[in-house]
């Protein structure tokens, strides 16, 4: 749903770019009154025809009795969703829960975030932890600290993640990618699993319908219990952080570099050569030049 | 900059004055590259064939000199200081040049 309203909204802004060329080339009509120029960006920012519902509280509560017919964007410290809502549930904030049902996609920005309910769409997360104990009949993609998936966590689609700690006890019907510091998986991954990171453990209850992949640091760090069922193949490999210097590739792109500077900088002395010239005459003169270049350094942070 | 993308009516002003703040720091290797070679060529004339063996020069060494762990990123850092300084000093001159004679 998050796609269709993207494409909705570059159609309508590509429409008014079009026209505000047309009509600033065509130099016969102007926007005399400030105000009116004022109302055509409200409407065009207003998306008022999208159905969006904001709410901004300290606690946003959607009732277990409530349904929200359009996208709901939240924000606050506590975001708890007990109804229904018919689109897309974009929270931000401390602390999510979502108890009910969202029918559309799950877009969030929170520090913790509980799904206990059921998302019938995707899970597009970044947060410090996600606690999955519902359903979500799509996929989850995102980063995060910590995410979790209790055994009666269930994900219809595959999952796509980079956290720091994983710990998969319930099911996930396809594929699993992660890019973990450490991962515990003891409950069931429909096809492949997919990771690189440091640790990697399967349990005996653990389950890999496809290909089990690890790139891990070292060797020692992958268990795999005997009564952990995988059906495809076991790949496990430690990844060596191979010396770029050994590499051609990297002095193919240095020398690209270079060349490129070279060129910019032929272009410099072509196209200003008051700027170039006399510069190297009149570079520097008392530390100036690094003492600005400091400033300029400190004035672009502290803004 | 950021001030100005805050107001959204800034903020093409503002990813303007960011792509020239990434634009100086791009050619600030450039400026130094160039008085470097200078320095250690020290050519009679200052045709554009001196000006670009210069340039070769003081970015090969730069080019080297970024490639050694630690020293790399200290030089580098002084390059685009030292560098964005002389820019901006350059510019300053060339934009004035009544009160720089």
């Amino acid at each position: 749903m998050v796609r269709e309203y993207a494409a909705v909204v570059g159609k309508i802004f590509a429409v008014l770019l079009l026209v505000g060329s047309a009509l600033l080339l065509g130099r016969r009509w102007r926007l005399r009154q400030p105000g009116l120029g004022l109302v055509v960006l409200l409407l065009a920012f207003s998306l008022s025809g999208f159905s969006l519902e904001r709410r901004h509280t300290e606690i946003v509560s959607v009732g277990a009795s409530e349904t929200v017919d359009d996208t709901l964007l939240a924000s606050g410290n506590i975001v708890r969703v007990e109804g229904v809502i018919n689109g897309d549930l974009l929270p931000f904030g401390g602390t999510v829960e979502v108890r009910g049902t969202v029918k559309g996609d799950l877009v969030s920005f929170a520090k913790r975030i509980v799904v206990s309910g059921t998302v019938e769409g995707n899970i597009y997360n970044c947060s410090n932890s996600l606690d999955l104990d519902g359903q979500v009949n799509h996929s989850l993609y995102g980063l995060m600290q910590s995410l979790r998936l209790n055994d009666r966590g269930r994900v219809g689609g595959g999952i796509v993640v980079g956290a720091g700690d994983i710990a998969l006890e319930g099911e996930v019907n396809r594929s699993v990618n992660i890019y973990v510091g450490n991962a515990d998986v003891s409950g069931s991954v429909g096809r492949a699993l997919s990771m690189a990171g440091d640790n990697l453990t399967l349990t005996n209850t653990a389950r890999v319908g496809g290909n089990l992949s690890a790139r891990v640091r070292h060797l020692r760090n992958v268990h795999i219990a005997d009564g952990a069922t995988i059906t495809g193949t076991r790949d496990v490999q430690v990844r060596v952080r191979e010396n770029r210097f050994t590499r051609p590739t990297f002095y193919f792109f240095s020398a690209i570099w270079l060349a490129a500077f070279l060129l910019v900088g032929w272009l410099i002395l072509l196209l200003f050569p008051g700027l170039s010239r006399p510069a190297l005459t009149l570079w520097a003169p008392d530390g100036a030049a690094s003492g600005l270049g400091l400033r300029s350094w400190r004035e672009c942070r502290w803004r | 900059m950021i001030l100005l993308a805050i107001t959204l009516v800034g903020l093409p002003a503002s990813l303007m004055l960011l792509m020239a703040y990434l634009a100086a720091i791009y050619l600030a290797k450039i400026w130094v590259g160039a008085f470097l070679g200078q320095i250690l060529l020290k050519p009679a004339g200052e045709t554009t064939s001196d000006w670009m063996l210069g340039l070769l020069l003081g970015l090969l060494i730069l080019t080297v000199v970024r490639f050694v762990p630690y020293l790399g990123t200290l030089v580098h850092f002084g390059v685009v200081c030292v560098g964005l300084g002389a820019f901006a000093w350059q510019l300053y001159r060339v934009s004035r040049p009544a009160m720089t004679t």
